[in-house]
């Protein structure tokens, strides 16, 4: 990625990316899309202050993954002083299938995604930089600052689960 | 197919690691080579599943339970700071009442202790318990209460 001057070019570049990584490891989307604007916000101001990085990609990996990191520690008293919220399964089914399909398709989708949020936050983040994000096993270690070995352990065990989810096992 | 590759080799094999004996085997065992293929399936689309479609959280504003919520908090500071008032005042370090600022424990005393002399003695200053006592017992006190003591040695068996 090459440096940019304007923000908005960089929004419309980074943005999917960065929101998609938030709401991934971040529960709630509206605290997502805050972090994600952080996130750009950060790069942003980096992009300013050294041009000539041209690795920015997974500079921008690294610091998402920190700062939903950082949220979800002070993640507590938020969840105290916020209103309960629930999976609405509307949103979870294409507008394009049928009503069967639809009822299929969400329900697995309803039981990937519960089991994506039951997994280890660890495990979460690895499975989500190598399959969502399609970086490489080494990759995701240095970027979550682990060795390769801990990263396929975390990563096996999050595809175990998740594929028994996808089964309906539970 | 005892020589079936495990979950884990499989994956380690299609994650592009493994033996070689593995990765031969893979070649040429049709079950797991089916199983491979599925794996690759499932990865495709929980990668899918997990980037197309997050699922949206509602909002759904307990009416009843929040303020409960911040009630059972209020309670909780009210009686930290209680605690913790009472705490800092130990019994013992706290000057005793003195009647005259107590208009209705005064008035209580003169008419409880009116027929003993107690009461006026109490109602009268703001003197302390002992002088109280000593100002009403002062003609009846026993002659080991007085300055002089007891010049009778009969008195001391």
């Amino acid at each position: 990625m090459a440096a940019r001057n304007s923000y908005d070019e960089l929004d419309v570049a980074q943005r999917p990316r960065v929101e998609r990584l938030c709401r991934l490891l971040l529960e709630d989307p509206a605290e997502a899309q805050d972090v994600a604007q952080e996130v750009l916000m950060k790069l942003f101001q980096a992009q300013q202050t050294r041009p000539e990085t041209t690795t920015w990609n997974r500079w921008v990996t690294r610091v998402t993954v920190n700062a939903c990191r950082d949220r979800r520690r002070s993640a507590w008293w938020r969840r105290f002083r916020s209103d309960d919220s629930v999976l609405r399964e509307d949103d979870l089914i294409s507008p394009a299938a049928g009503p069967e399909d639809a009822a299929i398709a969400g329900e697995v989708r309803r039981r990937v995604w519960a089991a994506f949020r039951g997994l280890s936050r660890r495990q979460q983040e690895v499975f989500a930089l190598r399959h969502v994000e399609d970086l490489s096993t080494t990759d995701v270690a240095e970027t979550l600052g682990m060795s390769e070995g801990s990263a396929k352990r975390h990563l096996f065990r999050a595809v175990h689960r998740l594929r028994l989810a996808l089964r309906g096992a539970s | 197919m005892k020589d079936c590759l495990s979950d884990r080799s499989l994956w380690s094999v299609l994650e592009g690691e493994g033996t070689e004996r593995e990765r031969a085997h893979l070649a040429d065992c049709q079950r797991c080579t089916s199983r491979g293929q599925r794996l690759t399936h499932d990865l495709s689309f929980l990668g899918r599943v997990l980037s197309d479609a997050p699922p949206l959280p509602v909002s759904v504003p307990h009416a009843g339970w929040t303020p409960v919520r911040w009630a059972a908090v209020a309670a909780v500071i009210v009686m930290g700071l209680m605690f913790g008032w009472m705490r800092g005042k130990p019994a013992l370090d706290r000057p005793a009442p003195v009647l005259a600022d107590m208009p209705v424990m005064e008035t209580l005393a003169g008419e409880v202790f009116a027929d003993s002399g107690f009461g006026s003695a109490l109602a009268s200053s703001d003197a302390t318990d002992l002088d109280a006592l000593a100002g009403v017992s002062d003609e009846t006190a026993p002659c080991e209460w007085l300055p002089g003591g007891c010049d009778d040695d009969t008195t001391l068996f």
